[in-house]
This record gives C-alpha cells, structure tokens and sequence, in this order.
C-alpha cells in the first residue's frame, strides 16, 4: 500500500508575546491546535484577524493566529 | 456560546442588568464607584455600566509595580484612555506616595509570609477603595470578579473549610458601619466570556498578568477548574449557583446579619471596622513598613 501523503500548511502562532512559525497537517481545527498546545479552550481565546473563532473553526494556511490566555489571578 | 458578535455584546449587558436587578446590587439613582485596574474584567464592567446609563466613576490604586514589566505604568494609561476615550471619570491613588511604599517594597518589609504580595496587595486595595469611597459620596463599590474568580475563591474556602468567609462569599456584600455596599455585577460570567467582550469591543486592556500573580494559588485552582470545566461542561456555575442556593441552609442565621455587629470594633488609627479589637490589619502593616523604612 503506497503511503498516502498528508497536505501540509504553515501557520504563524503567536502566545504570550512569542510569535511562532510551525506546519501542520491541512485539518486542523481550533480545538486540535489548543490541544496539541496543551492549552484549554476554557483558559484561552483564539483570534484570527481580529476575530473571535470558536474551537470547531478550521485554521487555513498562512493564517496568523493569536492565542489570548484569560486567566487572571493574585489576591481576589 | 453561540452567538454572533452582535448578540454576543448585547447578551453581555443584558445578562449583567439582569444580575444587578436579581441580587438587588444598585439602581440608577445610586453612585457607582467601579475598581480599575486596566485589566478585562474591571474595563469591561465599566463598559457594560456605561451603556447601561448607571453614574459610575473609576478607582484606580497604582501599586507601584515597576520593574522590567512596568506593569502599573501601562495598566494606569490604559485606565486613563479608556475614561478619556467615553469621557468618564477616573479617580487615581498612589500607594507610594500616601503610605511612603511600593506594594513590592511593603511585601520586602513585611513579616508576613505566605503569598504576602497578593495579600498585602489585597489588603492595602480593600482599605483605599472603602476609604476613598466613603469619603467621597459614593453608595455602592463594585469590582470585575467574574465566574471564575468567584469559584476559585470558594473552591479554596471548601477546601480548608473557611467558614467565616464561606458566610460571607455573595454577589452583593450589604453596607455596615464604616463599609461600603459591595457588589459584583459579573460573577456569573465566565472568565473568557469578559475577556471575549473586551476584545468584540475593541478595548484595549493589561494582557499580561501582574508580574507577582505568577504562579499564584488562584492561577494553580483556576487551572484545575477549568479542567473540571472541560471533562464537564457547566460544573463552574453550577458550583457557584448551588452554593449560593445552600447557603441559608448552610448558615441558618444568615439573614441576621453577615458579620456580627457586635464583633466589629473600630480601628484607632483608620476608624475602619476590623473584627478584632486594636489596630486593623492595614494599619499595622503600614506602621511596619514605616517603622523598617525609617530604620534603614
């Protein structure tokens, strides 16, 4: 059986002030990212262009995605 | 949610009308004085008040947290555009320069201990803003705690079995002598939802977490929640909202009064109430820090 080759894209991620550069296969969902990222939709908001994506959106390629963590803590 | 942006904003402020209609926080006739610190919660809150048409006005308290981060330097101008950009009042205090310290030099002076920089930080706030809005007309103090601050703190509480502070977690804290109304029009608001608000909004506010908050207890709780949260989509507000159906059976004499009037004294120093006799808490840690600055 021939290997069948997975379509791949690039994607700019930027967290906590780092901007990343990174290829994953063409599929990806809002919810896969984060979870490959170890990150919880709970704890954090996914935004392309200045637009909110909720986590069944699909990342296309050469998107530039910002992920803004919301956890605030200290004294309450 | 789903929900377009649009309905998404609306379904905010509706939600908060809701909430202060609902737990009897304030009405329009009432003077708001809202805690500002720059970040989501607390600029949103003012956003949502604002439409609303209640009178509101900002208190911002600069810790004087300035080191590489410059945390209180951009959190202030952030405070300062957005009550520039709506043409609302801010009102500024600056710790150092009343009480002669940082929140970081106070926190290197005291001998408290644990997490004593959120603590100091929590203690030397609650005083200014009861203090300032005391002195100055208001009826009622509201903060930006949201769903997820609310659960933290009663998760910890649950935890060690904090009774006292168990009684009093609510989303409106009624006046007594010497204290103002406390309310929080958005605790049962998820954390991202304030943030996503703040964002469809365009207000620009603090993203990153105050220097000292950098593994904190809250952050470590809030993380196992959120968790929970995941595995079990509602276990937050359900937690929240149980509670705050069990808790006359729970504190049976909670209508009486949430802290015994008779356990209130007044401070010598502030005249603000504390519920042990002699010097408050605030008062002793400033004449600490004072009596350690002078002796260096």
């Amino acid at each position: 059986m021939p290997n069948k080759k997975v379509k791949m894209m690039t994607i700019t991620i930027i967290y906590r002030r780092t901007e990343t550069q990174i290829e994953k296969p063409v599929d990806l969902t809002v919810s896969k990212l984060l979870n490959q990222m170890n990150l919880l939709p709970e704890a954090n908001l996914v935004i392309r262009k200045g637009e909110l994506l909720t986590e069944h959106e699909l990342i296309k390629d050469g998107d530039i995605i910002k992920i803004v963590p919301v956890i605030s803590g200290g004294q309450l | 949610m789903a929900l377009c942006d649009e309905h998404f904003l609306t379904w905010v402020i509706n939600q908060t009308e809701r909430s202060i209609r609902k737990y009897d926080m304030f009405t329009h006739e009432d003077r708001v004085l809202i805690a500002v610190s720059g970040g989501k919660d607390s600029l949103a809150l003012w956003d949502v008040l604002n439409r609303l048409g209640y009178q509101t006005a900002g208190f911002y308290v600069n810790l004087g947290i300035d080191d590489e981060t410059a945390y209180s330097s951009k959190s202030y101008q952030l405070a300062v555009d957005f009550a520039q950009k709506y043409n609302l009042k801010l009102h500024a205090f600056q710790v150092d320069k009343t009480y002669g310290a940082t929140i970081p030099e106070m926190a290197a002076l005291s001998r408290r201990s644990k997490n004593k920089t959120c603590s100091i930080c929590g203690l030397v706030k609650r005083h200014s803003f009861n203090k300032f809005a005391m002195e100055n007309g208001f009826s009622v103090f509201v903060t930006g705690h949201n769903l997820d601050d609310e659960v933290a703190v009663l998760y910890n509480n649950t935890l060690s079995w904090q009774l006292d502070f168990l009684r009093r977690q609510a989303p409106v804290l009624p006046a007594k002598p010497g204290l103002i109304k406390k309310a929080k029009p958005f605790c049962r608001f998820y954390e991202r939802e304030t943030a996503a608000y703040a964002l469809l909004r365009g207000i620009e506010y603090i993203e990153e977490e105050c220097p000292y908050a950098d593994g904190s207890t809250t952050i470590a709780i809030k993380t196992i929640l959120n968790q929970l949260e995941h595995n079990h989509a509602g276990t937050k507000l359900a937690f929240y909202l149980k509670f705050l159906k069990a808790k006359p059976e729970l504190f049976p004499q909670l209508g009486e009064s949430l802290v015994p009037q008779d356990l209130l004294f007044s401070c010598p120093g502030c005249q603000q109430p504390t519920p042990k006799e002699g010097d408050c808490a605030f008062c002793r840690l400033i004449s600490e820090v004072q009596t350690k600055k002078m002796a260096k």
